[in-house]
């Protein structure tokens, strides 16, 4: 007996580490996103040019998870609850423009708005655009940069989601914008 | 090399770079894994890796008559573009293509399952000291299952050199674990 043959029966004996079941689902998703690209190539419309574009192809394709902070979370979460909320109370009318906002501050502001951009020439179904934002707000005490002027501290989360829906070429991209300030008020002293 | 152009059908035949492309992945999955971790030695961006390809060749607008070799290659320079912009080699050398876990089903008598964990952990070792052409020879050979002149097409590079490569990694390997082989044959 050879040891290369020996080798070679050892070697298909070993134990391969797999590839994460995500995998599946990336490849799956290269697949349909190329799939809608090749509906858009028929239209030759600057949209249906931009929606078919490396850029808008590899921004559909689902990459490798991230980890993402906890209140980013949270607040994308409520974001999607109260907007999901929203639009079952309104139903999604056809030419709505904006729905009314709740306060800039308190546990969730919501504002939905729908726009429906230029049409392609052969887009009989058309695409959705659908904003969301969500702030918040908290105070976080007085600081004293002297002592005549004290300040009052508010800090102010905000969360800016845009998602694209084209039902017809099934194309759906989605950008997520998490900003975070700080806002000083001066107090009055009393 | 033969191939399959976009033509007068192109919605027939960008769906048949789809279908053949789809076919190629689901029956090598695990030998395309396994080539762009033995090249990255990350997981991870092996997992980049084959998605890359694949999105790569999604745009591609002809497919060779024998797709494997061309979704291999694409594979590997996928995995060696990762490995030249990440810059991550040596921070992650260490990651096998092996599982650390014995395979299933085997054997049940524990001084029989000692000696095989031992020849196992040898023969890992040694694989992942081989020099990568050695290393992407076996896994193309053994773990993909391809042919010689498969793997001559996706090295592009001649057969006999290929063929003489992989004999020379299982020299390689035999003269590393050729004591735990004979002990095991005692």
């Amino acid at each position: 007996m050879s040891n290369e043959h020996d080798i070679e029966t050892l070697l298909r004996q070993m134990p391969l580490k797999k590839p994460s079941p995500s995998l599946d689902a990336r490849v799956t998703d290269v697949f349909a996103v190329g799939a809608a690209g090749t509906e858009t190539r028929r239209a030759n419309s600057p949209e249906t040019r931009r929606a078919n574009s490396p850029e808008t192809r590899r921004a559909n394709i689902r990459g490798r998870p991230h980890p993402m902070r906890a209140w980013l979370i949270g607040a994308v979460g409520g974001a999607l609850a109260a907007a999901a909320a929203v639009i079952l109370a309104v139903g999604l009318p056809q030419n709505m423009s904006k729905v009314t906002p709740g306060p800039q501050s308190g546990p969730a502001a919501v504002e939905v708005a729908r726009g429906v951009p230029q049409p392609g020439p052969a887009a009989p179904v058309e695409p959705v655009r659908l904003e969301q934002n969500w702030s918040e707000v908290s105070y976080e005490g007085l600081v004293f940069p002297d002592p005549q002027t004290p300040l009052q501290t508010f800090r102010r989360r905000t969360v800016d989601r845009v998602q694209f829906f084209d039902p017809q070429r099934n194309i759906r991209m989605e950008t997520t914008v998490p900003r975070e300030e700080i806002i000083f008020v001066k107090a009055s002293m009393q | 090399m033969g191939g399959v152009s976009k033509g007068e059908g192109q919605r027939r035949s960008e769906g048949y770079v789809r279908s053949v492309l789809e076919q190629v992945y689901r029956e090598h999955r695990q030998g395309l894994f396994t080539l762009a971790l033995a090249i990255i030695r990350c997981p991870h961006r092996a997992e980049d890796a084959v998605q890359e390809a694949m999105a790569r060749l999604w745009q591609s607008t002809d497919l060779p008559r024998d797709p494997v070799p061309y979704v291999f290659s694409a594979v590997r320079n996928a995995a060696i573009d990762q490995t030249r912009r990440a810059a991550v080699r040596h921070r992650l050398e260490s990651t096998s293509i092996f599982n650390g876990l014995p395979a299933a089903g085997g054997p049940a008598d524990p001084g029989t399952a000692a000696i095989t964990a031992e020849r196992h952990e040898k023969l890992r070792l040694a694989v992942d000291a081989l020099p990568q052409a050695e290393r992407e020879a076996i896994v193309m050979r053994i773990y993909a299952g391809l042919k010689f002149e498969q793997m001559a097409e996706t090295l592009g590079e001649p057969l006999p050199t290929v063929a003489s490569r992989y004999r020379r990694a299982l020299e390689m390997l035999s003269r590393r674990v050729r004591p735990a082989l004979e002990a095991s044959h005692e």
